[in-house]
């Protein structure tokens, strides 16, 4: 039976992507890292993947804590993820890698984002990969981190 | 019942509510950092411990 499997999701310096890190400042570089693993039976397919990466914030009340972005109209909608997708991944790195996305900083990875908690708060990160023509996917747990100013 | 324009090509669906707002009401969000700032990277766990 063809398997796979996220066995871990983080926050990490881009420049150690094996270490999680918990707390960022607005300025520190960020990633989002998904320890992936599959059976030799789907690299030796040649599926492809699309994976998921997304950072939450879960308090979502438009009085206090919630995140939100401001449309060209002036008016504003409610944000609690912001997500970032890589489709149509090889399988080239084998049966156990990481996966990542990085951002030279913190703050590029929510400059789209208005609210007192865009750049301070408890937030967390997950991660799904959707393998491409079959039924397997998997999806990671969730990492919590902090941001502070 | 929605009657649709004979003629008219079938437009397609948007993907997200971004492109259905930028389409239906001419309203644009605001733009992600992308590019040089964001990217991505895949390395193997051979060799490493833990």
């Amino acid at each position: 039976m063809s398997f796979v499997n996220i066995s871990a999701v983080r926050t990490a310096d881009p420049g150690n992507v094996w270490v999680p890190k918990h707390s960022f400042r607005p300025s520190d570089p960020f990633a989002v890292v998904l320890d992936i693993q599959v059976d030799n039976a789907v690299v030796e397919e040649g599926l492809v993947f699309d994976a998921t990466f997304q950072i939450n914030n879960p308090r979502d009340d438009p009085y206090s804590t919630s995140w939100y972005t401001v449309l060209s109209s002036g008016d504003s909608v409610g944000v609690t993820s912001v997500v970032w997708t890589w489709k149509s991944v090889s399988f080239q790195w084998g049966t156990n890698f990481a996966f990542w996305v990085f951002f030279d900083h913190y703050a590029d990875a929510v400059s789209h984002i208005s609210g007192g908690e865009q750049l301070q708060g408890i937030f967390y990160a997950q991660g799904a990969i959707n393998i491409l023509d079959s039924d397997l996917f998997a999806t990671s747990p969730q990492f919590w981190y902090k941001v502070r100013p | 019942m929605e009657q649709k324009k004979k003629g008219s090509p079938p437009s397609k669906a948007p993907q997200t509510r971004a492109e259905h707002l930028h389409k239906s009401q001419g309203i644009s969000l605001p733009k992600r950092i992308e590019g040089k700032r964001a990217g991505a990277a895949i390395a193997p766990r051979s060799g490493r411990k833990g």
